[in-house]
């Protein structure tokens, strides 16, 4: 009896459930990356919202990256709207990067408007 | 015998007057409706983990403590469901796998909001992700053995005690969300407000293949603030992370 307790309490805790649409596992916690760049598009859609932003690079190019949210009611409850970003903003976005640096991606955590305003309703 | 309770009893002998399928109608309807509790609004799972999620879904460092979740309390299960969801936990195509909706019981704490629809007849649980849950009210059983068969959300009834709502479900597939339990789960809820801004679901699960002894949880739920409607999410509208070559990516947008 006691075997079958421990071996369901590590079952349990174990289980652990994918939250969102799918795993973050693909996203870099231990690393922040902050881009300062022109949005391109802002997608209020399901099952994600993202944030398109060009990025200027080296040498005078220009980078492309995606940056995931969550769904349209999750940014609406942090007070978010789909007006809230529109093409040609310049912004300043703090993100979790992709693990493979390859992807010019990331998981949003915050974001600035150019005077400096955190987007969004404020803790 | 309270008012409350003697309307209860009478309404219930109208339902069984007019079948099991039958419906009281006029003031008999209004006079039992009014008795029964208001729940409106939307509500989150007051658990540290569903009502902690930023707006990313996520949160901000990634670590969410599953632990904390009350449908991930630790189960007493028999060896060889112990050794079933071991197997599942060491899946390596668990983290391929992208949700399109939650099921019983999960969807009790889900990072959705939700809403309680209450009507004499039945209680709707109605989940941000769609998922929807009909608790029928109107005093019938669940459908004998060849009438039903396991879905994701099973077969739910229910009455009301005063201002608790005691639910029956039985019939539910078996998945790989906790709590696991197989398909012969019996589930019973003490669903009821305890203060203005603060619902409890007091979950009780027997189950005589999965676990050793009755499983029990109390998912709490506190009020969504500034919310004013149910908005829906949608798993395909704009589905960005395909899998390419075994693991999950970004697509670029459309």
């Amino acid at each position: 009896m006691r075997a079958a307790r421990v071996a369901g309490l590590l079952a349990a805790l174990g289980a652990a459930p994918v939250f969102a649409h799918h795993s973050g596992a693909m996203f870099d916690y231990d690393r922040s990356v902050t881009l300062v760049g022109t949005v391109k598009q802002f997608q209020w859609t399901n099952p994600h919202c993202w944030i398109e932003l060009s990025v200027p690079g080296k040498n005078g190019t220009v980078e492309e990256w995606s940056v995931e949210m969550g769904a349209p009611l999750q940014l609406y409850q942090g007070g978010w709207k789909p007006g809230t970003l529109r093409p040609g903003d310049e912004i300043r976005v703090v993100i979790r990067p992709n693990r493979d640096a390859s992807v010019k991606a990331g998981l949003f955590v915050s974001a600035t408007g150019s005077d400096g305003r955190v987007l969004g309703k404020q803790p | 015998m309270n008012v409350r309770r003697a309307r209860l009893v009478i309404f219930a002998a109208l339902l069984v007057a007019a079948g099991s399928f039958g419906q009281p109608n006029g003031g008999d309807r209004a006079r039992f409706f009014a008795t029964l509790p208001n729940w409106t609004g939307y509500w989150i799972a007051d658990d540290g983990v569903m009502n902690a999620l930023g707006v990313s879904g996520r949160t901000e460092h990634g670590a969410v403590d599953y632990s904390k979740m009350k449908v991930n309390a630790p189960a007493s299960y028999t060896p060889e469901w112990a050794a079933h969801v071991e197997a599942a936990r060491k899946d390596p195509t668990r983290e391929l796998h992208k949700e399109c909706g939650f099921p019983f019981p999960f969807m009790m704490e889900s990072p959705w909001v939700l809403q309680f629809l209450i009507t004499p007849e039945e209680t709707a649980v109605i989940v941000a992700g769609r998922e929807i849950r009909h608790i029928y009210t109107d005093g019938r059983k669940h459908p004998s053995a060849e009438d039903v068969w396991p879905t994701p959300w099973g077969d739910s009834v229910g009455k009301w005690e005063g201002q608790e709502l005691r639910v029956d479900t039985i019939a539910v597939q078996p998945s790989t969300f906790p709590p696991m339990v197989s398909e012969r789960a019996h589930f019973t809820e003490r669903i009821r407000m305890v203060s203005p801004n603060r619902i409890e679901d007091e979950l009780t699960i027997e189950d005589p293949v999965a676990l050793v002894r009755a499983w029990q949880t109390t998912i709490p739920y506190e009020r969504v603030a500034g919310l004013d409607r149910m908005v829906h999410g949608d798993c395909q509208e704009n589905d960005r992370n395909p899998v390419v070559d075994g693991k999950l990516t970004i697509a670029p947008a459309r």
